[in-house]
C-alpha cells in the first residue's frame, strides 16, 4: 500500500514537474518566434539532412581467419639456471642444492635442445691445486645427480676453476660461501 | 709416526748444521763483513764506484739472508773511536766479525771483473781468493757468485744465490707464469696467452718449466722451454691436468689426472704417456712431491675426510700418514736431501700457515704466524723456502729458512702467487 502511495506521489510529482517544463517550453518557443518574426528574414533554408546510410543487407563473404604466426622458440638464458651452493671443503649435495638442480632438470627437460657446463668453483682458502681436484668434484657431483634426474650424459659437460674464478672477493665466510658453487652455462640450444 | 720402516733414502746434509742449532729456534751464525770493493780501473767514474757499491752490497743481502751468516755493518762511529780512516781487519774483528770478504772490481769497457778474498779473523789468515769476470749486465750474477763461494768455504753449504724462482703474477690482469731471481729482481714473462695460468714447476736442469694452463679451454699441462721460449703442449687428458712434480732424475712426471672419474695421480714420461696409475680411492689425491730417490712420494688425500700428507711409493703402494696434528694438511714438498718435509696447515688461528717437519715426523715447526700461506718449496740447498702469503688483498713471494729464522718479501707487485724454486744451474 505504502509503495503504491509513494509511486502515486511520484508521478504526481512528476506530472507537475512535466507541467512547468512544458510551460517554459511554450514561453520560449514563443519568445523565439517573436523574435524571428522582429529578424531578417533572409537566414538560408538550412541544408537538406544527408540521405540514411545504406545498410548492406548481402552477406559478407567468409572471410579465412589470419594464419598465426609461427611461435617463437623462446630461448633459455644463462639466469634461468640456477647455481648451488656447498659447505667448506665439501661436494655433497645440501638439500638447497637439491633443489636447485632439480629446477635445473626441469628446466632442461622442458628444453630438450640446451646443453650446460657444469662449472665447479671453491673459496681462496687452501691450495691452488687441491681446489681444482674439489671444483671438479662439485661439478661432477653435480652432474652425476642430474643424471640421477634423467638428464643424459650427453648434454652435460664439467670443468673445474678451482679458486681462480671468484664472484665476490671478500675474506669472509658471506664471500666465501658465494663462491663454492656449481655454475651452469649453456654451450648450445 | 714415520720410523725409518719407511723406504726412504735420507741423504746426509752436505753441512753439520746441527751443531750450530743452540735451541729450537736459535741458531749460531757465522758473523761476517763485507767490505766495499775498491776499483782498481785506470780511471774510476763515479758510475764505477757506484758500480763496486753494488756488488759489495748484493753480497751484504746475500748473506745476511742466508739462515747460517750474520751480516756485520760497518760502523763509522767505531771507525772514529778507533781513529782510522777505514776498516782494518782487527777492527772488523774487535766489532764481532769473524770473517771477512774484501775484493776489488776492474771495469773494462762493457766487463767488469771481481777479484775477492775470503779471510779468516779468527786466525788471521786468508781462506780462499778467487775471481770471476762477465760483462756489466751479469753484474749481479757475478756479486751471486762471490756469496756462494763465501757459502761453501765458510759453512760447507750449497750454493743458493744464482737460482731462479718462477711463480704466477696477475699483475697483467689474469694470471701469468713469471721468472726472477731468487731475490726478486729481473722478472721476465713466460706466458702471455691471457687465459689462466698456474702451477709453475722447474725440471731438474733449470731448463724447462711445466705449468698448468686453461688457454685451451680446459686445464692442460704445457712446458715452457726458457732457452727457446717455445710452448709445447705435454698432457691433455679429459679432466684435470694439474698439480705437476717432476722426478729428480728429470725423467718421470707425476700428474693429477681426472679421467676416470676422479682425481688420483699418474706417473708419467716427460712427453706426458701415461706409465702407470698410482692412487686408486673415492678421495681426491693431489699435489704430489718426489722425494730424492724418486722412489718416494709425498701427497695430499682427502681418504679420511679431510686432506692429511701420504707418502708412496713410485708404484703407489707401502702408503703411510705423515701429519696427525690438525684438520688440514696440504701441499707436501719434499727437501732435496730427502730429510724434512714442508706442507700447509690450517693452524689454531684458523688460517693457513707453512710448517716443516723432519722426515721421521720429529721436529715439528710452524714458520709462519700471520697471514695465509700456501704453496712451500725447498730451495737446492734444503735449509731455505720460498712460500706465498696474502696478508689482507695484498699476495706476495716470501722466502725463509726451516726454521723460520730469516724472512725477506722478493715480490712487490700485490699479486704474486704459487713460486718453485729452480735448481742450481751448471754454468
Amino acid at each position: 500500500m505504502n509503495r503504491i502511495t509513494g509511486q502515486i506521489r511520484e508521478i504526481e510529482g512528476g506530472v507537475k514537474m512535466l507541467t512547468r517544463i512544458l510551460t517554459i517550453f511554450a514561453l520560449l518557443a514563443l519568445s523565439l518566434v517573436v523574435l524571428g518574426a522582429s529578424c531578417n528574414k533572409e537566414q538560408p533554408e538550412p541544408p537538406p539532412a544527408p540521405p540514411a546510410p545504406e545498410i548492406d543487407t548481402t552477406t559478407p563473404p567468409p572471410v579465412e581467419p589470419p594464419t598465426p604466426p609461427p611461435p617463437e622458440v623462446k630461448k633459455v638464458t644463462e639466469d634461468q639456471f640456477k647455481t648451488a651452493y656447498f659447505d667448506f671443503d665439501k661436494y655433497n649435495l645440501r638439500s638447497d642444492a637439491r633443489t636447485a638442480l632439480e629446477a635445473n632438470a626441469k628446466l632442461l627437460k622442458d628444453n630438450p635442445k640446451v646443453t650446460v657446463m657444469i662449472e665447479g668453483h671453491c673459496d681462496e682458502r687452501g691450495t691452488v691445486e687441491y681446489n681444482l681436484a674439489l671444483g671438479e668434484k662439485r661439478a661432477r657431483t653435480a652432474m652425476d645427480y642430474l643424471k640421477s634426474l634423467g638428464i643424459p650424459v650427453g648434454r652435460m659437460e664439467i670443468i673445474s676453476y678451482g679458486k681462480e674464478r671468484p664472484v665476490a672477493t671478500g675474506h669472509d665466510e658471506v664471500s666465501w660461501q658465494k663462491n663454492r658453487r656449481a655454475k651452469f652455462t649453456i654451450t648450445s640450444q | 709416526m714415520l720410523v725409518a720402516a719407511m723406504n726412504v733414502v735420507i741423504a746426509q746434509p752436505s753441512a753439520d748444521i746441527s751443531a750450530r742449532i743452540i735451541q729450537e729456534g736459535e741458531i749460531r751464525q757465522y758473523p761476517i763483513s763485507v767490505e766495499d770493493f775498491r776499483i782498481t780501473s785506470m780511471v774510476s767514474s763515479p758510475d764505477d764506484i757506484r758500480l763496486a757499491q753494488q756488488i759489495s752490497q748484493i753480497i751484504r743481502d746475500d748473506l745476511s739472508f742466508h739462515m747460517l751468516f750474520k751480516e756485520i755493518p760497518i760502523d763509522s762511529f767505531i771507525l772514529s773511536v778507533l781513529e782510522l780512516t777505514e776498516m782494518t781487519k782487527l777492527a772488523w774483528k774487535n766489532m764481532g766479525a769473524e770473517y771477512l770478504v774484501s775484493g776489488r772490481c776492474t771495469i773494462e769497457g762493457s766487463e767488469v771483473e771481481i777479484n775477492y778474498t775470503i779471510w779468516d779473523l779468527v786466525h788471521m789468515s786468508e781462506m780462499r781468493s778467487d775471481g770471476f769476470r762477465s760483462s756489466r749486465d751479469n753484474l749481479r750474477a757475478l756479486a751471486h757468485s762471490v756469496s756462494d763461494d763465501v757459502v761453501r768455504q765458510v759453512a760447507g753449504m750449497k750454493p743458493l744465490f744464482n737460482t731462479k724462482i718462477a711463480y704466477v703474477s696477475a699483475k697483467s690482469g689474469n694470471k701469468e707464469v713469471y721468472v726472477c731471481d731468487y731475490d726478486g729482481h729481473s722478472s721476465y714473462a713466460v706466458t702471455s696467452n691471457g687465459s689462466i695460468n698456474l702451477s709453475p714447476v722447474w725440471d731438474a736442469q733449470g731448463k724447462s718449466i711445466l705449468y698448468t694452463s686453461f688457454k685451451g679451454g680446459f686445464p692442460e699441462l704445457w712446458r715452457a722451454n726458457i732457452g727457446s721460449a717455445n710452448h709445447s703442449k705435454v698432457a691433455s687428458y679429459k679432466g684435470l691436468n694439474s698439480a705437476a712434480a717432476i722426478s729428480p732424475t728429470n725423467d718421470e712426471i707425476c700428474l693429477t689426472l681426472s679421467k676416470d672419474g676422479n682425481a688420483e695421480l699418474y706417473l708419467l714420461d716427460m712427453n706426458g704417456k701415461i706409465k702407470r696409475r698410482l692412487t686408486n680411492s673415492r678421495a681426491i689425491e693431489s699435489s704430489p712431491s718426489f722425494g730424492p730417490n724418486s722412489r718416494t712420494i709425498a701427497f695430499s688425500s682427502d681418504r679420511t675426510g679431510t686432506p692429511q700428507v701420504y707418502l708412496m711409493d713410485d708404484e703407489g703402494l707401502d702408503v703411510t700418514r705423515v701429519t696427525y696434528r690438525g684438520s688440514y694438511n696440504d701441499s707436501p714438498a719434499f727437501s732435496p736431501d730427502g730429510s724434512k718435509i714442508a706442507f700447509v696447515t690450517r693452524s689454531d688461528r684458523g688460517n693457513f700457515d707453512i710448517c716443516v717437519v723432519d722426515v721421521t715426523g720429529e721436529n715439528f715447526r710452524l714458520i709462519t704466524r700471520s697471514g695465509s700461506n700456501e704453496n712451500p718449496h725447498w730451495a737446492p740447498d734444503s735449509y731455505h723456502l720460498v712460500y706465498s702469503a696474502r696478508h689482507n688483498d695484498n699476495y706476495d713471494l716470501f722466502i725463509t729458512d726451516f726454521m723460520g729464522l730469516t724472512r725477506r718479501q722478493i715480490s712487490s707487485d700485490s699479486k704474486s702467487s704459487n713460486p718453485f724454486w729452480g735448481p742450481n744451474t751448471k754454468r
